[in-house]
């Protein structure tokens, strides 16, 4: 440990998320260094405050409380550390800026429409709107539209290189009329990235460049069919994580408290994944679902990439969720019966109030099969965008989703990933760890042997930026208190029949005892190996399943146990389906919930005779109760 | 009236008078018509613009007469501000470019802008006539189709944005040798395409961008060409969402109660034009009359989240809402779902029913968000005017709080202790939690996240 490292003896963290700020306190415990105290509160960069500097000090008093020592005075931090007050470094990281919100300007509506929505995905942005010159209206309508709005960030796109600059022009008049500001006032102009034909890039900055900060970028669509969202998608990212951090109320304030220069939290988790991917040989996936935007990072084969989805979140973007997921998928994961207008109500809810908790187990219910969904659905922007999308031929200009279909092999091939990390609220606060295990395998639903971990108290970030400063000590915290492993998931891929066996589970444990399970379709089953404990395991699919070595072949490993035991997933993968029949669901979704316990049934039991199942006839398309084969033909029931 | 209305509320514990400011800005430089000092209403229109700024035309003058972009400057005859008419001479070379000229003629009427030496490129902006009449040109005889036929050949409809020598029908799609159009002698809006005649009308752009007053007020700063600040005394509501944007009207308390749902027999003929309260929860069909009665605005304490997005359309997510395409607007005072208006606030609005009140639906769910408003401007207001109370960083016991989630949702209570610990909840989450004792008289333990200070 460095010598300069050696002197603290007490650190001060916070991450200010969207929703809600976090502080962390690390203390020196004799010769290592461990986390002391955590205390959360809600963020304030909504009225009445409007200032993040009253969430930060309201979370350091949090652990002032509980740690009955004195950490501020006056408002202000007590700095170095004396006897039983103060401390001696601060750090933060911020994303209270939340998602960028992001207005495109084209000339041809579906063209710059579905470019843009392209590059802005993954890269920390949403698309609000596209004015374009074709679409229907007037220009003071689109002036108008630009300033009422407020974007963040605006991206001009159009036009073929060596094309016609004459229509570029007149939109670029028309962002300059409308002349937006900057949301919260701290930043002079307002970022514009031009990504149109190359030969309007000096107009461009002619006409648009007193009033906004132009970003000069390849352009688009270099010609009809060619598509290159790299330069702007990068450029994008890069203003999302100056974005994310500067443009909050109070941010000039929290940079003067810090002691190293405050770190978007992105950034600050991606570091300390990296780096923890450094010390494994194996490939690491790890998400953190914030309540605006949901950040994955992945460190594969030695590739390291990020995207931060900016419309999945647990509470502003909560929404877009129900949105971009449907209420079918969400409804699937809940194992009582819930009509679209509940959910929807408290999903809007959630949103408008966005730092509320759930109090009661259906709430919380709710809330994690939401997080399911966005959890999916971030993986799968991940998952498409982590290979370079840039340069494809799309088969034709009329065939704008050829672009999408067109060949890319996914980066991530869950059968070889060696480590799941979750973080979160959603998944760290989960009141039972199993509940974070089963929503990381419900929504990734990995392949073959996985570990599942979890950012056990939201450190990561805090850790992240520490790194910076003291590598050593960020290092040990992580270790110690920040991962924890829920277990290790095994899950063959294959079809099968309800029932029907699909492995043998041979462990040896250390203690020379010897665990044999047979694991049957369509069940879950956890085996009892607790954290820190390796155990020998054999592991013998049958014919039609895989768990890393082919159908069939039997695989031999070392697995780690977790708080969770071993899980034996045989949900089946490849397809994985639930039933659609509505009882039927519910009583394989409460079955996987008992089989981990995942909640407690008791209450579950009470929330399913508050909601019964409503008799949906056999709503599954088909099958031996609607009459079978011949139904279709006669209407049969 | 106005007077007796404003005695009513003097010593009114729930309604607080405070400041008001609005800025009202035009989204293209335009004329004000308001000065520091004028009284405005609602419909008081304080700016306005007359004029489309008209269409740049760039044209690639330095490769056209073939030579070096960065010397194209020596080359023009004409400097940017100057007035150029079409075909005017505007660059001329002194040897033979690529397309074998070695003159530039203005393609339209205009200014010149700009001049680009790094680009070659000139940028004439295309005058608009404010004052010339609309051209009306046969466009059949250009088809040369019947007039009846006319419609099914435009390329472009009524309203839409036209540049001169565009082309705006064609017949006879797909057949090279056979096709036949029709150009636009003059840019403009096209106003009329009449199948009997077989004419096409072009207006030039007339239309008009307006900016009114909003709320009842006094001029208190003039931003030039640009727009300006109204303020006056009122009492303001926020909401917690909303949809549709800004109006006034009337208010009309539609609900004897804060915790009745408005239904469709509280909407009557008579609210027409009015913005009317109602209480707990809106139905659909009370939305759907009100709508159809032609009420302004519907102010209540919750609805359904499918009501708004299915029976009014609106899309809800990120982004503001309070400009979707519906004639009136709605707030929620609440939430989503069956919930009672705040007693309070229900009381405000009772207190001010008969008084003219200024709405807006736009929210923006997020950071340093937008909630919409209502506002009732009490201009001749000459009681003292309250100041925005300073809040409490931290929950104290004696606070009167709301919780804001279930089981106790809209429920308001006072906090009794602010245990150190946290405490196990329902979800057998470790929560920090304060101690509300409910106006019921229940004492309930409530995660600090679920409740709002009042």
């Amino acid at each position: 440990m460095s010598e300069a490292a050696t002197h603290v003896t007490s650190i001060l963290a916070t991450d200010v998320g969207s929703t809600t700020t976090k502080a962390i306190l690390i203390e020196k415990i004799g010769s290592e260094y461990r986390l002391k105290r955590r205390g959360e509160t809600p963020t304030t960069v909504e009225e009445p405050w409007e200032n993040v500097m009253v969430g930060v000090r309201k979370s350091i008093r949090r652990v002032q409380q509980l740690e009955q020592r004195t950490l501020l005075e006056v408002d202000k931090l007590i700095r170095p550390k004396a006897g039983d007050r103060g401390t001696d470094v601060y750090v933060s990281t911020s994303s209270a800026g939340g998602a960028m919100q992001m207005m495109v300007c084209g000339l041809v509506k579906s063209i710059s429409a579905t470019s843009a929505h392209r590059a802005a995905l993954g890269a920390g942005s949403v698309v609000l709107d596209v004015i374009a010159v074709d679409d229907e209206r007037s220009d003071p309508e689109k002036i108008s539209r630009i300033s009422q709005l407020r974007p963040d960030i605006l991206l001009m796109s159009g036009g073929v290189d060596g094309g016609s600059v004459t229509y570029l022009a007149a939109v670029a008049e028309l962002i300059t009329q409308a002349n937006p500001q900057p949301r919260f006032g701290k930043t002079d102009k307002l970022p514009l990235i031009y990504a149109g034909n190359i030969d309007a890039q000096d107009l461009m900055e002619n006409i648009t460049g007193e009033t906004l900060e132009v970003y000069l970028v390849d352009n688009l669509r270099p010609s009809h069919d060619v598509e290159n969202l790299a330069s702007v998608r990068d450029t994008i990212h890069r203003l999302f994580m100056e974005h994310v951090m500067a443009q909050a109320p109070g941010y000039d304030e929290l940079s003067d408290w810090v002691d190293s220069a405050i770190m978007p939290t992105p950034g600050a988790v991606g570091r300390i994944i990296s780096i923890m991917a450094e010390n494994h040989s194996g490939n690491i996936v790890a998400v953190d679902i914030g309540g605006a935007t949901t950040d994955v990072f992945s460190a594969y084969d030695g590739n390291f990439t990020r995207t931060v989805s900016a419309n999945l979140g647990m509470s502003y973007s909560i929404a877009s969720v129900l949105e971009e997921a449907t209420f079918e998928s969400i409804r699937k994961w809940i194992p009582f019966s819930l009509d679209e207008d509940a959910l929807c109500n408290w999903i809007s809810n959630k949103m408008v109030r966005p730092s509320t908790i759930p109090h009661t187990l259906d709430s919380l219910i709710i809330e994690q099969a939401i997080a399911r969904e966005a959890l999916r659905l971030s993986f799968q922007q991940h998952n498409g965008l982590g290979k370079k999308v840039e340069k494809q031929k799309a088969q034709g200009w009329k065939n704008e989703t050829d672009i999408f279909m067109s060949p890319s092999t996914d980066i991530i091939d869950l059968m070889k990933l060696y480590m799941l990390v979750g973080s979160g609220g959603v998944l760290s606060h989960a009141p039972r760890r199993s509940q974070a295990a089963l929503m990381l395998l419900d929504a990734f639903m990995p392949e073959g042997i996985t570990q599942l971990t979890l950012d056990s108290s939201l450190m990561m970030p805090h850790l992240g930026v520490l790194s910076t400063l003291y590598p050593e000590i960020a290092a040990e915290v992580f270790d110690k208190d920040c991962l924890i492993r829920l277990g290790t998931a095994i899950c063959p891929v294959g079809r099968g029949r309800e029932g029907q066996k699909v492995m043998t589970v041979k462990l040896a444990l250390p203690d020379g005892t010897a665990i044999e399970e047979e694991a049957f379709f369509g069940k879950l089953k956890a085996l009892d190996v607790p954290a820190g404990m390796k155990v020998h395991a054999e592991i013998t699919p049958e014919r039609s399943f895989d768990v890393g070595a082919g159908r069939g072949k039997k695989v031999e490993s070392e697995l780690d146990g977790g708080l969770n035991g071993i899980i034996c997933d045989t949900r089946g993968r490849q397809p994985f389906v639930i039933p659609e029949n509505e009882s039927e669901r519910v009583a394989k979704i409460t079955e996987w919930i008992e089989a981990l316990q995942v909640y407690d049934m008791d209450k579950v039991r009470h929330y399913q005779k508050l909601f019964p199942i409503k008799d949906d006839g056999g709503v599954g398309k088909g099958g031996k109760k609607d009459g079978g084969f011949l139904a279709r033909f006669f209407g049969r029931k | 009236m106005a007077d007796s209305l404003h005695a009513s509320l003097v010593g009114n514990e729930h309604v607080h008078v405070k400041k008001i400011r609005k800025l009202r800005k035009l989204p293209m430089p335009g004329e004000v018509l308001v000065q520091v000092g004028d009284k405005v209403t609602p419909e008081t229109v304080v700016a306005k613009v007359n004029l489309n700024p008209g269409i740049p035309w760039v044209v690639p003058v330095a490769r056209q007469i073939g030579v070096e972009p960065h010397k194209l400057e020596e080359f023009m005859m004409v400097k940017a501000g100057d007035v150029v008419q079409q075909k005017q001479i505007i660059a001329r070379a002194d040897e033979t470019g690529i397309y074998g000229r070695t003159e530039y003629e203005a393609p339209i009427s205009g200014v010149v802008e700009e001049i680009s030496c790094k680009s070659g490129r000139v940028v004439i902006r295309e005058e608009l006539g404010r004052e010339e009449p609309p051209i009306s040109f046969n466009a059949c005889l250009e088809l040369r189709c019947k007039p009846k036929e006319l419609p099914q050949y435009m390329l472009k409809k009524v309203g839409d944005e036209v540049k001169k020598g565009q082309i705006i029908a064609k017949k006879g799609q797909g057949h090279t040798y056979s096709t036949n159009t029709a150009r636009t002698p003059i840019s403009g809006i096209i106003a009329e395409i009449n199948d009997q005649t077989g004419s096409v009308t072009v207006a030039r752009p007339l239309e008009e961008a307006m900016i009114k007053g909003y709320i009842t007020g006094s001029i208190v700063e003039v931003l030039p060409e640009r727009g300006c600040v109204v303020e006056t005394p009122a009492a303001i509501v926020n909401g917690i969402f909303g949809v549709g944007g800004e109006t006034h009207g009337v208010l009309k308390v539609a609900v004897p109660s804060h915790d009745t749902v408005l239904e469709e027999h509280h909407i009557s003929e008579d609210m027409e034009g009015k913005i009317v309260v109602g209480g707990a929860f809106v139905t659909n069909e009370a939305l759907s009359k009100a709508l159809q009665v032609g009420v302004k605005g519907v102010i209540t304490g919750a609805a359904s989240y499918l009501s708004l997005t299915k029976s009014l359309g609106c899309k809800l997510g990120v982004g503001v809402t309070g400009h979707e395409d519906i004639d009136m607007t709605v707030i929620l005072t609440e939430g989503f779902g069956h919930l009672n208006m705040r007693r309070a606030v229900f009381e405000t609005f009772m207190a001010v029913e008969g008084f003219h009140v200024s709405i807006n639906g736009a929210t923006q769910i997020r950071a340093g968000a937008i909630r919409p408003e209502v506002i009732i401007p009490l201009p001749d207001w000459d009681q003292e005017l309250e100041n925005e109370p300073i809040l409490d960083e931290e929950l104290v016991i004696g606070q009167v709080v709301r919780c804001i989630n279930k089981p106790y949702f809209g429920e308001i209570g006072q906090v009794i202790e602010v245990p150190r610990e946290a405490v196990l909840i329902e979800t057998e989450c470790l929560a920090p939690v304060v101690k509300v004792q409910l106006n019921d008289g229940r004492q309930v333990f409530v995660p600090r996240q679920n409740v709002e200070v009042l």
